[in-house]
């Protein structure tokens, strides 16, 4: 079975790209804006079709991505990397603090953000994909 | 002009009288000629022409003679001369010797073994440079032995051989040049050291004397207009270019990849050196320019071909806008520029920047297509560094850290070129505003840090937990338990001492950072935790069982928001529901009776806002009494001033009054 991979991004051209790349490269694909489309996918999909990895942008409008990337990892979203191109470390330690151990950035292109999400899915467990420690949700937002 | 004389000689007819001009500017020009054998070959066709012309009787023979002159001469033009395989033998020889001597080993021994290399090269080139035609007086002597002065003699050797004698230098002022000089020794030692290993990564004297020499090259550009000559203006104004583009690719791009430093080091060396010169290196000789920066396609490696930078400096920079959707820019336009008079809303241009960023990032490998060429890859690079700039900016105008009112008018005028830019691809207006971008990040990221060290060393003398960090960097590493506490409040009995720390840590860094929402939610959680520690029986009572998970919850969501330079919410409801905590607790173990009233009032007399009025007025006053330095507790008096605001301002609204409870119509409720 393909692996699933949740976007959730504001941004739509930047999802879309991203989601294009992964499913040309074979994975089933999810794209959600916010919490409220994350909540219908689910409930769509049921409990059978959870994501194995959950990919989140920190960057956003509304609500916040640290908060946001914390509430998917402590209901059950897979492994949640954070996406941040800010290029500060200061993310990369609060998002390990919240309990979310990955933070990636997009500076060398879709291809090698491509082979991460290959490598981090292919790695097994035990290697840097095991459950995550639980990250704390902060309340119904965002 | 020969190709003219041939087809005038190939004519039927009236070619005599057409030659009469090209063999009078054949026979001028020839004489400049530096190939001995081609001056010969154009001297003997013009003889040989005039001769014919005094005879009457032009034979068929005479003409093929002219021809054969005449292709003789072409050839003998055309070819190769031994000269010129000697010069370019000598240049590429000079570019493998300085390509060896900027890469930055991580083992001294090698390095050692570079420089070896490098002088011998040196040694080699300035004897073989004996033989050139045109060796003049003013041939450099032997190489010095150390690498920088090595690297500042290749450089000038190499352009001496390249230029011809009236379009070299620069005429850099003296004191720029003292000063060029002295930045780049500096950076000579600081790359040796790295490399070294008596430091990793970009280490702060590198990062230093990297963005003085940016200093230098900027300044310089402001003061080329100084150059009378035109040629040497401009070749200045390409090497200041060329420097700063080196230094601020490796300053912005290579941030966080110590891999890429030694290619990008050697770049802004080779720039640094040709500055500190002031020899000028043209863009059609020999294939070699430096004016754009080095390469980024590892072309140091393939500088021996005598083609390095060749095709990526041929393309004017930031020529091509890269497949992303235009109107991103326009968007961007449109919330930067507001009415006169009205400043932007920072925070929605940083969020357009950034996703402009994302989008050229999300094409660096290609996306969509077969991977980028090499100028794609050059013009990519460049907007990206444009990009950063210019969300450096516009996040220091979002923090206020310093930002002064013409620096905030600059960043707009910068944003608005940005969406001329998408229009009109106006190649030397981009290298302007690239430069322009990267300066004023620059000027308002060293403001930046002189603003938060000097609130830093206001707040933060005593425990010094900030120094030399910056800090949210600190906040972000060392709160250990506030993180966590979101769902597993309840265990805070354990360790109220650890959470004590963690809130005097967010305290003082919220007081640094000027975020007063978190400071004055901060100071009543200390409260609570405080008493929690003198009475651990608080913890169990039932309302703060109940309020302290909340709490908890609603502070973690401020910090992940202030983590994500978002403004917090704020907490007054928050505040309050603790500061009812506490009184009731305090009242109940009669360390501070309330009131009689406020004790006997009913449930739904505690929702009532004149209720809730009278005890944050109560709060105040007990704070005001009970704290000696009120200077501590001021955000948390204003906060709670505020919310009492609030509380009358809602009850004027309705018109109500404790007395008189009718609407402002007179209607009875």
């Amino acid at each position: 079975m393909t692996a699933c991979i949740l976007v959730v991004d504001e941004h739509v051209w930047a999802r879309q790209a991203l989601c294009a790349v992964l499913e040309a490269s074979g994975y089933h694909t999810e794209q959600a804006a916010d919490l409220t489309d994350v909540h219908q996918r689910l409930r769509r999909a049921g409990n059978n079709r959870r994501p194995d990895l959950t990919l989140v942008e920190l960057v956003r409008d509304r609500g916040n991505g640290f908060s946001l990337a914390a509430w998917l990892q402590a209901h059950g979203c897979g492994v949640v990397v954070l996406l941040s191109d800010r290029d500060d470390e200061a993310d990369h330690l609060w998002a390990q603090s919240r309990g979310i151990r990955h933070t990636w950035s997009r500076a060398q292109g879709l291809d090698a953000l491509r082979q991460q999400v290959h490598d981090m899915l292919a790695a097994p467990a035990g290697t840097g994909r095991e459950a995550p420690r639980q990250a704390q949700p902060t309340g119904p937002w965002p | 002009m020969l190709g003219d004389m041939q087809a005038h000689c190939l004519g039927v007819s009236g070619g005599g009288a057409l030659m009469a001009e090209p063999i009078a500017r054949l026979a001028a020009v020839s004489r400049f000629l530096v190939d001995g054998s081609a001056r010969h070959h154009c001297q003997v066709l013009c003889r040989y022409w005039r001769a014919q012309q005094r005879r009457s009787d032009v034979g068929r023979h005479r003409e093929r003679h002219l021809l054969k002159a005449l292709l003789r001469c072409r050839e003998s033009l055309q070819a190769v001369s031994p000269d010129h395989v000697l010069r370019r033998l000598i240049v590429e020889q000079t570019g493998a010797a300085i390509s060896d001597l900027t890469v930055v080993s991580a083992s001294a021994k090698a390095e050692q073994a570079w420089l070896r290399q490098a002088q011998a090269c040196g040694v080699a080139v300035a004897n073989a440079a004996r033989f050139l035609a045109d060796t003049g007086a003013d041939t450099p002597g032997l190489p010095p032995a150390a690498a920088g002065p090595l690297l500042v003699w290749l450089h000038a050797f190499e352009a001496s051989v390249q230029i011809t004698p009236g379009q070299c230098g620069t005429d850099i002022p003296m004191a720029f040049r003292r000063e060029t000089h002295r930045w780049f020794d500096r950076l000579c030692i600081a790359i040796r050291q790295t490399a070294q290993g008596k430091s990793t990564g970009l280490s702060p004297e590198l990062r230093h004397s990297i963005w003085q020499l940016q200093l230098l090259a900027s300044a310089l550009l402001a003061v080329k207009s100084t150059i009378p000559c035109p040629h040497r203006r401009q070749r200045l104004a390409e090497n200041c270019q060329g420097l700063i583009w080196a230094t601020a690719q490796t300053l912005f791009l290579c941030r966080y990849q110590s891999a890429a430093t030694s290619e990008e080091m050697a770049t802004v060396l080779r720039q640094a050196a040709i500055l500190s010169d002031g020899a000028a290196i043209s863009a059609g000789s020999g294939g070699v320019s430096l004016s754009h920066g080095g390469s980024r396609d590892g072309s140091h490696g393939g500088s021996r071909d005598g083609s390095r930078d060749g095709a990526a400096s041929a393309v004017s920079p930031l020529l091509l806008l890269p497949g992303i959707d235009t109107t991103a820019v326009r968007e961007l336009l449109v919330v930067a520029v507001n009415k006169p008079g009205v400043p932007p809303d920072w925070s929605a241009v940083s969020l357009r920047l950034y996703r402009l960023l994302v989008s050229l990032r999300m094409l660096g490998g290609g996306f969509g297509k077969l991977p980028l060429d090499t100028t794609e890859v050059w013009s990519l690079a460049r907007w990206q560094v444009l990009i950063v700039s210019l969300h450096a900016c516009a996040n220091h105008c979002l923090q206020q850290s310093g930002v002064r009112p013409e620096d905030e008018v600059s960043v707009i005028a910068l944003l608005r070129r940005l969406a001329g830019l998408v229009d009109t691809r106006d190649a030397a207006s981009v290298t302007d505003m690239l430069h322009k971008s990267l300066m004023l990040a620059a000027r308002l990221g060293i403001r930046a840090q002189q603003h938060w060290q000097k609130l830093t060393l206001d707040l933060d003398a005593v425990h010094q937990d900030f120094a030399g960090y910056s800090v949210q960097h600190v906040l972000a590493a060392e709160l250990n338990c506030l993180p966590h506490m979101a769902v597993a409040a309840t265990d805070t009995q354990s360790v109220p001492q650890d959470v004590l720390r963690d809130l005097r840590l967010l305290l003082k860094g919220a007081r640094i950072l000027n975020v007063q929402r978190i400071e004055s939610f901060v100071l009543v959680l200390s409260d609570v935790y405080q008493t929690i520690l003198a009475e651990p029986g608080f913890a169990d009572s039932a309302d703060l069982r109940r309020a302290l998970p909340r709490a908890h919850r609603r502070l973690c969501g401020m910090l992940d928001q202030a983590a994500a330079w978002q403004s917090p919410g704020n907490a007054r409801r928050m505040i309050n529901t603790l500061y009812e905590c506490l009184d009731r607790w305090r009242g109940s173990t009669g360390m501070n009776k309330p009131q009689v009233g406020v004790n006997e009032r009913s449930p739904a007399a505690e929702n009532d806002p004149w209720h809730l009025c009278l005890a944050t007025n109560r709060r105040l006053r007990k704070l005001l009494r009970r704290q000696e330095d009120l200077d501590s507790i001021r955000v948390l008096l204003l906060e709670l001033l505020r919310s009492q605001e609030d509380l009358i301002r809602r009850q004027a609204a309705y018109g109500l009054t404790l007395d008189s409870p009718v609407t402002r119509t007179g209607d009875p409720l």
